[in-house]
């Protein structure tokens, strides 16, 4: 599967992932596949998704620093492929939902979810983001897009579908490729091409989006973008880290005015 | 149909027999083996490294869900403060210092007793080239002493507290059995039959580790040609004792470690037969020995003396500070008979420090030449590192002892540990010798530290991480 695994659409899923058979308990501890980026990429997206959730006031202060700190919150990660963000999630104990368009997808995270009981608090389910928006309205705290705004065409209609799933001040919390030389360079010619940990041809450089054009669908949708805070590769070690440079990719939080 | 039925009834009765495992995905492994209790995380050896592991790990507000099992060969422990010190001591730097203040363990200790080294005097008995550190070069105690059993009586007193780990005394364990995939797990079996699994298994069991040995990793090791004797030791009268001394004598290092006004603790590193020799000795003798190590005046070489005295001078005219101003240990009258004891020295190294599921901490991982009183803190340096990797892992929404976390704190020691255990092999090897040049150099070199207090401060942080 791709180290980058969402997609909206079905002509974005990889191979292996598209079988679920290979799928094996020894996934629960696979790290040295593909998937590395994406699990490492944990460390940096879920402390961002926490501390968000903080700064919200939507954590009960008592419960910071443990390992039930999302207890309460309710939260839809879109389009959750396989759900590695999905079960982190749920691991700190919120109430998390994870949906896909694509039926292989959620059947994989479903029995991956199986293995571990513990996750009682994770559902997953096959829709769209459109689609599901129409029957959950203002339903979550937080909603997650992470590295799913690159594949998509259609980005407002799907940014307005993911707010409308927001409670009011509730958190909508992207991360994406910028437009950028350097995010060409990174993504599509290292990543791709020379490297090709993302698999080839399915992250296209005329779908990635700036953060100042996601701002401005944003604010015409009701939101107010809070922080926008650049995510730096290292692709040899395969490990991620903050940075001051929003021009490679970045995570962005934006909160729905009442 | 009815095949199926029987087959899940099976699993069920299996299943039924492991309610006290937590985890359902455990319950998956244990239907399959016999009858086996299972814990998140378990930590063999319930040394000080061990229990404190299991104390921070277990305080750890992120990790507070799991479950933790600490098995310890010995019997639980019952210290109680005697007026004799013991002699068995630790030299604990500010990051120690740290950690077990953050535990709760540290008010026990100041309850009781431990002594803070301001000064730290060594000097080199053959050139009387001195090296001191002291209050001006670092504001903060250079080290605390205290006894070991202490320290471990300490932190049993706050483990007892925690309900979320179990200890275990006077086990034996028979075989450590590691996974060969990432999603097995490790299971311990003990002579006594009782099995034991976990998700990760932490090896604190010293530097004979059965652990590393099961692991099958390099251990890089070499005996020193060296054995120290510990013992009491008293003064002629009370000083202000805040000061580590430390002199290089051919034969090894010897040190005086503060314990109260009237105590310190000795650290006397020497050949075998010397050592030997010195055990058989009645109290005055060994009091006799002691004093000699500590003032014997070498028959210097003059060129040695000659140019010592002409690099000081040049350090002078550079209106650096000079280490003229030695100044002399208190003399010693007294030996506790009962504390005299000896053990051997050695270096060793774990190549891995880690494998799936299984971690090597302490000891377990690198011994060093007590010459530099960082053995034990390299490896409290090791469990705060640890601490502070599961914690963030956990928090993160990873599983436990991803194999990614345990690579960081592999790369993270290591790049520590390394450089620290070169250091201090080096250093007892240049002063190992009375080969003129070699010491010559040496004596430049601690001249040189000395006069540069940048340079004494890169050393003594480097020592306080």
């Amino acid at each position: 599967m791709s180290a980058i695994p969402h997609s909206n659409s079905i002509e974005n899923h990889n191979e292996e992932e598209r079988d679920p058979t290979k799928q094996k308990l020894e996934e629960r501890r696979d790290v040295d596949g593909r998937r590395i980026l994406l699990h490492n990429l944990n460390s940096l997206r879920v402390p961002f998704i926490v501390s968000s959730l903080i700064t919200t006031h939507k954590v009960k202060t008592t419960l910071i620093n443990t390992t039930k700190v999302l207890e309460g919150t309710v939260i839809l990660d879109v389009s959750c492929g396989a759900g590695i963000l999905t079960e982190s999630l749920a691991k700190l104990g919120g109430r998390v939902h994870g949906i896909d368009p694509s039926n292989d997808f959620i059947s994989t995270a479903k029995r991956r979810a199986q293995l571990d009981k513990s996750l009682s608090n994770l559902e997953y389910f096959t829709s769209t983001v459109h689609d599901y928006a129409k029957k959950n309205l203002e339903s979550y705290d937080a909603v997650i897009a992470s590295d799913i705004l690159e594949c998509v065409a259609e980005k407002e209609s799907f940014l307005e579908a993911c707010i409308r799933c927001l409670k009011p001040e509730g958190s909508l919390i992207i991360t994406t490729f910028s437009k950028t030389w350097m995010s060409w360079m990174q993504n599509v010619i290292i990543g791709q091409v020379i490297l090709n940990i993302i698999p080839r041809g399915t992250r296209k450089w005329e779908k990635f989006i700036k953060p100042e054009e996601i701002q401005e669908i944003l604010n015409k949708h009701n939101c107010r973008t809070v922080e926008i805070r650049g995510i730096n590769l290292n692709w040899m070690k395969k490990k991620w880290s903050w940075t001051l440079n929003n021009n490679h990719i970045y995570a962005l939080h934006a909160i729905k005015n009442r | 149909m009815a095949k199926y039925a029987m087959f899940t009834l099976q699993n069920y009765l299996k299943l039924k027999q492991c309610t006290k495992c937590n985890s359902n995905l455990v319950r998956y492994y244990c239907s399959a083996s016999k009858q086996s209790e299972h814990y998140d995380i378990v930590i063999s050896g319930g040394g000080m490294i061990g229990s404190t592991l299991a104390c921070t790990l277990g305080k750890n507000t992120k990790l507070s869900n799991k479950r933790i099992l600490l098995l310890e060969s010995g019997k639980p422990i019952k210290w109680t403060a005697k007026e004799k010190y013991s002699n068995r001591v630790s030299a604990l730097n500010q990051n120690t210092y740290n950690l077990l203040s953050q535990i709760g363990a540290w008010k026990h200790i100041s309850a009781v007793r431990s002594a803070p080294v301001q000064d730290m005097q060594v000097w080199d008995a053959i050139s009387d080239a001195v090296i001191t550190f002291n209050r001006d070069t670092s504001s903060k105690v250079v080290a605390h002493i205290v006894e070991n059993g202490l320290l471990l009586d300490a932190i049993a007193k706050e483990l007892s507290q925690l309900t979320n780990v179990h200890i275990r005394n006077e086990v034996k364990i028979n075989k450590y059995s590691f996974p060969q995939t990432s999603a097995q797990e490790v299971t311990i079996e003990l002579e006594n039959g009782e099995v034991f699994t976990c998700n990760l298994l932490l090896g604190c069991d010293g530097f004979n580790s059965q652990v590393r040995q099961s692991m099958g990793v390099t251990f890089v090791s070499w005996k020193y040609d060296q054995k120290a004797i510990v013992a009491t030791l008293k003064f002629s009268e009370p000083v202000k004792n805040v000061t580590a001394w430390q002199r290089f004598l051919p034969t090894g290092p010897i040190a005086l470690l503060p314990l109260s006004e009237n105590y310190s603790s000795l650290v006397w590193c020497t050949s075998p037969d010397l050592a030997d020799y010195t055990l058989k000795l009645n109290e005055e003798q060994f009091v006799n020995e002691v004093n000699e190590a500590l003032w014997k005046v070498y028959t210097s070489n003059s060129i040695i003396e000659e140019s010592t005295k002409t690099f000081n001078k040049f350090l002078e005219w550079f209106q650096l500070p000079t280490s003229n101003r030695q100044q002399l240990p208190p003399k010693i009258v007294e030996v506790d008979k009962e504390s005299i004891a000896s053990f051997p020295l050695g270096f060793g190294h774990a190549t891995r420090y880690i494998a799936e599921g299984v971690v090597l901490v302490g000891d377990a991982a690198h011994r060093v030449h007590p010459l530099a009183g960082q053995g034990v803190n390299l490896g409290f340096g090791d469990v705060a590192t640890l601490n502070e990797l599961l914690g963030e892992a956990a928090y993160s929404g990873r599983e436990l002892g991803h194999i990614s976390d345990l690579r960081e704190y592999e790369t993270r020691r290591q790049r520590h540990n390394v450089p620290t255990m070169i250091a201090i092999d080096g250093l007892h090897k240049l002063y190992n010798t009375d080969f003129l040049p070699v010491v010559l150099l040496r004596s430049f070199g601690l001249q040189f530290t000395n006069a540069i207090n940048p340079l004494k401060m890169a050393f003594i942080d480097h020592a306080g991480k």
